[in-house]
């Protein structure tokens, strides 16, 4: 006879009691029953303790746990909400952005069809008037009326500037690069805040 | 009952439906809950957060037992409730009753057919059931209140807790073991049916 049962012992007993052993486990066990009164009294009270459990009595529900709409929608709603933030956040920035722009670069915001002239003639500045100046030289002339108008803007922007040598003399900065490329980024931006808006609202729809 | 269909129908964003297998499921995710908590407040919380979770995440079901799957996110929540718990005590307002159970409330545990002193037992002995229960590591606890107390068997109790059959006999095993080491101390609650004899511990 064994003076302790041990662990697998109580694992064997267990499983004999939900009838989880093999047939071969079973017959092994029943025999060790017989000649181990200390391991019948252990299964024993493992049947008591299985017992008691299996009368604890079930509570009764104190509410229904059924899902109200909002329950259900919680999620959904939350993230058509957070969505629709992130959404508004970036209109909001890209708004920001441009109107900043704006300012910095032209003193009040004015219409980009007003602004886009002076940015293209600032662009095609150096190229055209070195063409000119070779034209001249050659005694060929404007060579179109595409070319009349640019060599007289030419002539104004000189004009202009001789009068605000500020604008003669500036360097290259950040200000000047977003003003240089201001009609391609406004685009970008308005391209951005219209995918936002897109999102915001298929995040609703779902 | 046609369970699966009203588990198509949920799928498909049928909340009737849903709630349908909530009322078949209630009292089971709850007392689940409240096995593995220990308290009223905290079960309830568990069982409302428990079908939610499973409304939101009803697509991931891809059939198989729907108990198991339900059950498997009550035991999850639990486990985070008790997590939480134990990373934050929670100081009670009013003091705790002297032999530290919950304030008797036999009102659920009534029955129409038994006498006060009976009652009174049984609310004695579900007390020390409940008490010896939360003294068990979690998974242990886990193992015996759903073979024992709520009679699944052992493949079902491995699919809920995602472990082989093995390890599941082997908690239960333990977790025997170890209750009824702790109900012997609570000898003098048992009906002279059940008195343990405390013969052959391990």
């Amino acid at each position: 006879m064994k003076a302790a049962i041990t662990l697998r012992d109580y694992e064997l007993l267990s499983a004999h009691l939900d009838g989880q052993l093999a047939p071969a486990e079973t017959q092994a066990l029943l025999a060790r029953l017989d000649a181990e009164p200390q391991l019948a009294a252990a299964l024993a009270s493992l049947t008591k303790v299985r017992a008691l459990l299996r009368r604890a009595p079930q509570r009764r529900v104190p509410r229904s746990f059924m899902l109200t709409p909002q329950q259900a929608g919680q999620r959904s709603g939350l993230g058509a909400w957070s969505g629709f933030n992130f959404a508004s956040a970036i209109a909001a920035l890209t708004l920001i952005f441009v109107l900043v722009t704006d300012f910095s670069v032209n003193g009040l915001p004015t219409p980009l069809t007003a602004r886009a002239p002076e940015a293209v003639m600032m662009m095609a500045e150096a190229p055209q008037a070195e063409s000119y100046d070779a034209g001249e030289a050659a005694g060929n002339g404007p060579a179109n009326p595409v070319e009349t108008l640019a060599l007289e803007n030419t002539a104004a922007d000189e004009t202009r500037m001789a009068e605000e040598p500020s604008l003669k003399e500036a360097p290259l900065t950040l200000t000047g690069w977003v003003a240089y490329n201001a009609p391609v980024l406004e685009a970008l931006l308005a391209s951005l805040a219209v995918i936002a808006g897109l999102l915001a609202w298929h995040h609703r729809r779902r | 009952m046609n369970e699966e269909q009203w588990i198509k129908d949920a799928q498909a964003g049928d909340l009737d439906a849903f709630n349908r297998l909530v009322i078949s499921y209630q009292g089971l995710a709850y007392n689940v809950a409240y096995r593995l908590l220990g308290d009223d407040a905290s079960a309830q919380d568990a069982t409302q957060d428990a079908f939610i979770s499973a409304y939101r995440n009803l697509r991931s079901y891809k059939g198989g037992s729907f108990k198991a799957w339900l059950l498997r996110i009550v035991t999850n929540g639990s486990y985070d409730e008790l997590r939480r718990q134990k990373r934050r005590p929670q100081l009670p307002l009013e003091p705790e009753p002297l032999d530290g159970e919950d304030a008797p409330d036999p009102a659920w545990m009534a029955d129409p057919g038994e006498s006060p002193a009976e009652l009174a037992e049984r609310v004695e002995l579900n007390a020390a059931i409940q008490r010896c229960l939360n003294q068990l590591e979690d998974e242990f606890r886990t193992a015996v209140v759903l073979i024992d107390v709520q009679g699944m068997d052992y493949s079902e109790a491995a699919e809920i807790v995602k472990r082989p059959l093995g390890t599941v006999k082997s908690r239960l095993a333990r977790a025997r073991s170890r209750m009824q080491e702790c109900l012997q101390g609570f000898a003098e609650l048992l009906p002279d049916k059940f008195r343990l004899t405390g013969e052959g511990k391990p």
